[in-house]
């Protein structure tokens, strides 16, 4: 008997993840726009959201073009500040023992991230400007994030929506990355970028950099393959609304300044470029979307609740439908639940994989996304290869878990979620009641 | 980072007792997914025993692992966790804790449904608990006739019915200011509780919190009583200074008629003083020598550059608040005084930095919040004293309510996505009620994140995030 059997392992279980959906916003199961915000990392979470929300000042949640309105949904691409506070922190431990002034006042290295020099009749408390500078050349995009940005962006496409990124400052390395690899397999036109203080040497669409960013400034000083700055900007029409003249929002999209208008332009022929992606998916009320990192044919089984099991050769079941399969390689395949409370099954939707021929050793990605959260992929081995055998007996990936609450809204959670330090999904409540859960035997 | 470890074995033993008026008994062999456990019950006692050994995480058969009391059909006690094999040897202090434990009885006592409070094994090997329960899954009765009956049990689990009582020694102490009183050293059982102990602060101290090794958790009770002791721990008890009550106004230079500033502390090359200046013409002060002399410092100290100048952040005259620098002026007036002139380039009407005094720099992250709202109480003062009618208030209060729980209560990459969209559905929040929402954000976090600990605490949160992606927030956007 397997070690297993004995030691149950519970990790602390976040059942409840998911979010109800609401309908005062736009639909799941819509197509349309998202724009997708990369930030730099002289964002904190705080300011990143901040940026979102007036980019949706802008745009609203409507884009019309040829007489049509479709909706527009908006996603952050988070880029952590952790180490950039990280240096400044330490920066300010050694600036506090030597100006009584700032001692023990660790607000003031906030109002440093971004907002304008926070002590005037200082010299600046830390040069903030030289930290992100460093930072921004120092940080190395992490993979597995890149990864997890790619899988992102691929689901939206095959849901048919089409994609503006936006990227700020540091944000444009991730843009970078993610587009090439997401580019070469669109079919159409389907995703755009626009390019704010880029801090890269290439781009990807058009970009805007001021003439007075400091940070970028310094960047360039070091690195000299930068982007050149292409607007010419006072630095005495800046400092008073961010002496570094970097601010994605205080700089960039500040209505008194002239950089607005152009990257409202840039952004404005990008959405209107943006093509219909080629797919045959669709947005639902959740969706699982599978890739595999190579060539063969890995399949997406789904077991819904009351027990129809939806795989390539039954793609229809009663609450969901396989609506893309892919039989060559990489992917992606896709399950979409319906949007309709009528159709939508309480209970569990069970998922798992099979290689179906050709993909032994590849790992697949899964790609679960709700209305309140879109999960970190979970990555797991293909197996062996099974063909038709393995029909009956995928690997278990997850379990999504549907429940209705008093209101009639449904909640989605995935039991057993949890994310490790990498960023990679895991399912790691390894129980007998788990085991079943993922069993997919009716 | 330190990232969590998260893994617990439930090593499978279930000491139930007891059942109301003889309608359960609970005495048997049970089958936990083939996991066989002896259930012994006593009255309302209940004591649960494996029957099989477990080498790999070191239980035996015969190991107790679960006791309680029964009272109608739910049961209520504790229950053995333990780490994964690789922290026997990483954390044998720890490896091995008791945490609660609910179980269900079903109508006909032949099905025992389950939930435990899960721990965190943090990499430091302290102990997290978790705030949820989970699921420890059913147990079906096979017969009833126990293979164990095991001898102890009633004492939270303390030990095994074969081997012996683990002891662990608690050591309470009393940091600057204060002194303890109770007995500050103790041997515990494991899984009992150590006597209560309080924290005396001296006069013109107060007490802050305790703060201890080993998997305590920082605690501002006093008297203190740990239950479920499980590891050797030394508690030290915090007390810091009172200072006096001020109002905004004072913690302002108040200057009077006569335009005298007076300096209460001055920093220049590690030394403090203290002086006047006296108003001279125009835009110039004269040091008045008579008041110069030492200073035993204040709140904030003035700092002197090596070229005598310095900083006023915030003096008030008639009412009104002004800040500049004032620079030496040697060339000024005779060789017998000192003078100093306004910076004028640097003069400026507020006291934008009066609040730094203020604010709450209690050693931890929670700070004071003597009503209990999640809300620091110098954060909420402050929130008060903005130009908001009450909705726009909970909107920002909102906020800050959301970024201290991130930064109180973030220990999973599953936690801090959770923590973040509840920031963003405050910040919608704000931004629905108020155009000024940036301004009232900004401030917050800087007033929130206001030392090393709270800054380091952000930190912690931004790195859990990375990486992730973030949807639009569902659902009511203000609370």
């Amino acid at each position: 008997m397997s070690k297993q059997l004995f030691c149950l392992i519970f990790i602390v279980i976040q059942f409840f993840c998911g979010l109800s959906y609401a309908a005062d916003n736009p639909s799941p199961c819509g197509s349309g726009y998202v724009i997708a915000f990369f930030n730099g990392v002289d964002n904190t979470f705080i300011q990143a959201r901040e940026s979102l929300i007036e980019l949706r000042a802008i745009y609203g949640r409507e884009y019309k073009k040829d007489n049509q309105s479709q909706f527009i949904y908006y996603r952050l691409f988070y880029n952590p500040t952790d180490h950039v506070i990280k240096d400044i922190a330490e920066a300010f431990k050694q600036k506090e023992q030597e100006t009584p002034e700032i001692r023990e006042r660790w607000e003031l290295i906030w109002e440093g991230v971004s907002d304008k020099n926070p002590v005037d009749n200082l010299d600046p408390v830390i040069d903030f400007a030289k930290i992100l500078a460093e930072a921004i050349i120092s940080n190395t995009n992490p993979q597995q994030w890149v990864d997890n940005f790619v899988d992102v962006i691929t689901q939206l496409v095959t849901e048919r929506k089409k994609i503006l990124a936006v990227a700020h400052s540091q944000g444009n390395l991730f843009v970078n990355a993610v587009y090439d690899r997401v580019k070469p397999n669109l079919k159409s036109d389907s995703l755009k970028v626009v390019h704010v203080a880029s801090a890269t040497a290439t781009k990807r669409g058009e970009y805007t950099t001021s003439s007075s960013d400091v940070v970028i400034g310094a960047i360039r000083l070091t690195l000299s393959n930068t982007l050149e700055a292409n607007v010419d900007v006072p630095y005495s029409d800046v400092k008073s609304y961010d002496w570094m003249g970097h601010g994605f929002l205080d700089v960039y999209m500040n209505k008194s300044l002239p950089l607005y208008n152009i990257i409202k332009d840039n952004m404005d022929i990008a959405l209107k470029e943006l093509q219909d992606p080629i797919t045959t998916g669709n947005a639902g009320f959740f969706t699982v979307t599978l890739t595999w990192n190579g060539t063969g044919d890995v399949d997406l089984h789904v077991t819904e609740p009351k027990g129809d099991h939806v795989y390539y050769e039954q793609k229809i079941g009663s609450a969901g439908t396989l609506d893309v399969d892919n039989t060559e390689s990489k992917g992606p395949e896709h399950y979409t639940l319906s949007c309709d409370p009528n159709v939508i099954q309480e209970g569990d939707y069970k998922i798992g994989i099979n290689n179906y021929a050709r993909a032994t050793g590849r790992t697949a990605s899964i790609l679960v996304s709700t209305p309140g959260r879109i999960y970190e992929p979970i990555k797991i081995g293909v197996g062996a290869v099974k063909g038709n055998a393995g029909n009956n007996s995928p690997i278990p990936v997850c379990t999504i878990r549907v429940s209705k609450n008093s209101d009639g809204t449904f909640t989605v959670t995935i039991p057993g979620y949890q994310v490790d330090d990498s960023g990679i999904g895991k399912i790691t409540v390894n129980t007998p009641e788990y085991r079943n859960l993922l069993s997919l035997k009716k | 980072m330190s990232k969590i470890r998260f893994v617990l074995c439930l090593s499978v033993l279930f000491v139930l007792s007891g059942n109301v008026a003889g309608a359960v008994d609970l005495t048997g062999t049970w089958d936990w997914y083939g996991v066989e456990m002896s259930i012994t019950q006593t009255g309302q006692q209940v004591n649960a025993f494996i029957n099989i050994s477990q080498p790999d995480i070191g239980n035996k058969a015969g190991d107790q692992m679960f006791c309680g009391t029964l009272n109608g059909q739910t049961l209520t006690g504790k229950i053995k966790v333990h780490g994964t094999p690789e922290y026997k040897t990483l954390c044998p202090a720890t490896y091995f804790n008791f945490t609660d434990v609910t179980i269900t009885v079903s109508a006909d006592g032949n099905t025992l449904q389950g939930q435990l409070k899960n721990v965190f094994m943090n990499n430091d090997c302290t102990i997290t608990p978790s705030e949820n329960w989970v699921s420890m899954g059913t147990l079906t009765k096979k017969n009833n006739t126990p293979v164990y009956s095991g001898s102890g049990g009633t004492s939270a689990c303390s030990g095994s019915s074969s081997g012996t009582t683990s002891t662990y020694t608690i050591i309470f102490q009393a940091g600057n200011g204060g002194t303890i009183s109770g007995s500050s050293s103790q041997t515990v059982k494991q899984g009992s509780s150590a006597s209560a102990v309080t924290a005396v602060p001296n006069t013109g101290y107060q007490f802050v919190n305790w703060t201890g090794t080993n998997g305590f958790a920082t605690s501002t009770a006093t008297p203190l009583t740990i239950s479920n002791v499980s590891a050797n721990m030394t508690i030290s008890a915090n007390f810091q200074q009172i200072t006096p009550t001020t109002t905004p106004s004072n913690q302002c230079i108040q200057v009077g008629d006569n335009l005298t500033i007076p300096i209460a502390c001055a920093e220049y090359k590690s030394a403090k003083y203290k002086f006047n200046l006296d108003y001279a013409s125009d835009i110039y002060w004269k040091m008045n020598l008579n008041t110069f002399g030492n200073s035993d410092g204040g709140n904030i100290c003035l700092s002197v550059v090596d070229d005598l100048k310095f900083n006023i952040d915030c003096v008030e005259y008639k009412g009104k608040c002004y800040s500049f620098a004032m620079n030496y002026s040697p060339e000024h007036g005779d060789s017998k005084n000192f003078y100093w002139k306004i910076d004028l380039n640097t003069f400026a009407e507020g006291c934008r930095f009066a609040i730094a005094s203020k604010l709450d720099r209690t050693p931890g992250i929670t700070g004071t919040d003597q009503n209990q709202n999640g809300i620091r109480d110098d954060i909420e003062k402050i929130i008060q004293t903005y130009p908001l009618n009450e909705e726009q208030k909970r909107s920002v209060s909102q906020f800050a309510l959301t970024l201290q729980k991130a930064i109180l209560s973030t220990s999973s990459k599953n936690e801090a996505y959770n923590n973040a969209m509840e920031i963003a559905r405050a910040i919608e929040c704000m931004a629905s009620k108020t155009a000024a929402y940036r301004t009232y954000s900004k401030q917050l976090q800087a007033y929130t994140l206001n030392t090393e600990e709270r800054v380091r605490a952000y930190i912690k949160f931004e790195s859990l995030i990375g990486g992730s992606v973030f949807p639009e927030v569902e659902g009511q956007i203000c609370k």
